[in-house]
């Protein structure tokens, strides 16, 4: 019977590692490919703290991943952030910092993969586009943020 | 008697003086020491505001040449620098708490972003289910959320970054590169040749006429 056991905890722990693995590698890939890191870097001008960011990378990863995974489980046994006490500040700024932060990396990232496949270089070269590329990137910015805010007014009319 | 002076340019520097020798932008050998500072010593260029700037080999080989007409520059390296001029001055105070405050903020987003990027993967892909499921067919028991199946996971996930970034805290793993290093030196060279392209097109490098 212990035999039987046993076994059954081993294949649940290589496939939990194996999965866990490949997803790592699999995930970051597509972060690091569409290098948002390093043009971070180059606009605050801070190439030399790569290290710090990769390091919040997988800082961030690592809390994400537990949360994701537990939160539920937290949830059943009804534990939340103000049952430990934290006061309702922090749990506003958690959200907005939250919020902005995550905003400002799908933003980038969206612009990103669009600009990794090289879809504006060639709508404007098929175009014939000799100038007013600047507009056509103010107004994808423009598109997004009203989509954006569109989506969350649906939620709240129907509230 | 020639003089063979053997010239190797960088792609692009940073200089802290307005005026740009040609010991910021290249390394200078020739056989004769005097020779050697001589040409080190020749201004190339004298920035007015702050601005990149970008200075071509022909023009290092020209102004070489007017002031040392026996010599003989045999080039290495770029054909073309990108000369930037950060001044000394400008970089004390309220200019590092600046920077600072930058670096905090790109490490927010990377934190907060790594954070999301792998949440919204277990949405995706329904990841309690799965594992609920899957924690099921393997012992016949129904999943209570936080079995050794999530743990094991949890640290395949871990050692699987870790091993990806290649270090860990600021220990690295092995001597090679990290992945983002290794993309912002792509992401520096290509700016670079955007950069060289669009003045030459402009044609406001500093070159011969």
């Amino acid at each position: 019977m212990w035999a039987a056991k046993l076994a059954e905890q081993t294949i649940l722990v290589v496939l939990g590692l194996c999965a866990g693995m490949s997803v790592a590698s699999g995930v970051f890939t597509v972060f690091t490919a569409v290098g948002l890191v390093p043009r971070f870097a180059e606009h605050t001008d801070s190439a030399d703290h790569i290290i710090t960011y990769e390091n919040m990378i997988i800082l961030g990863c690592f809390l994400g991943n537990v949360f994701s995974l537990f939160v539920g489980k937290l949830l059943e046994e009804n534990f939340s952030l103000p049952v430990v006490g934290i006061p309702v500040v922090w749990q506003k700024l958690l959200l907005a910092m939250f919020g902005l932060f995550v905003g400002i990396y799908v933003g980038t990232l969206a612009v990103s993969i669009a600009e990794l496949l090289d879809a504006i270089p060639i709508m404007t070269h098929r175009m014939k586009l000799k100038r007013g590329v600047g507009l056509v990137i103010a107004g994808l910015a423009v598109g997004k943020l009203v989509g954006s805010f569109f989506y969350y007014m649906v939620g709240v009319f129907k509230w | 008697m020639k003089h063979y002076v053997y010239v190797e340019m960088e792609d692009s520097v940073q200089v802290q003086e307005k005026s740009v020798r040609i010991s910021d932008v290249a390394s200078v050998y020739a056989a004769d020491p005097t020779v050697c500072t001589g040409v080190k010593n020749i201004i190339l260029y004298k920035f007015e505001k702050k601005e990149k700037q970008v200075i071509s080999l022909l023009w290092l080989t020209s102004m070489v040449q007017a002031k040392f007409p026996d010599c003989l520059v045999i080039p290495h390296g770029e054909s073309d620098c990108i000369v930037e001029w950060k001044d000394p001055a400008s970089q004390k105070g309220w200019d590092t708490m600046f920077g600072k405050l930058k670096v905090f903020f790109v490490s927010f987003i990377c934190l907060f972003g790594g954070a999301f990027s792998i949440m919204a993967f277990h949405n995706d892909i329904s990841i309690t289910n799965m594992f609920g499921q899957f924690y099921e067919f393997v012992t016949g028991n129904t999943s209570g959320g936080f079995t050794l199946l999530e743990v094991s996971y949890s640290l395949g996930l871990l050692v699987g970054i870790l091993v990806f970034y290649n270090h860990v805290g600021k220990k690295k793993l092995s001597s090679e590169p990290t992945p983002i290093e290794v993309s912002m030196r792509n992401y520096e060279r290509d700016m670079d040749e955007a950069i060289v392209k669009r003045r030459d097109r402009e044609g406001t490098k500093v070159d011969i006429q």
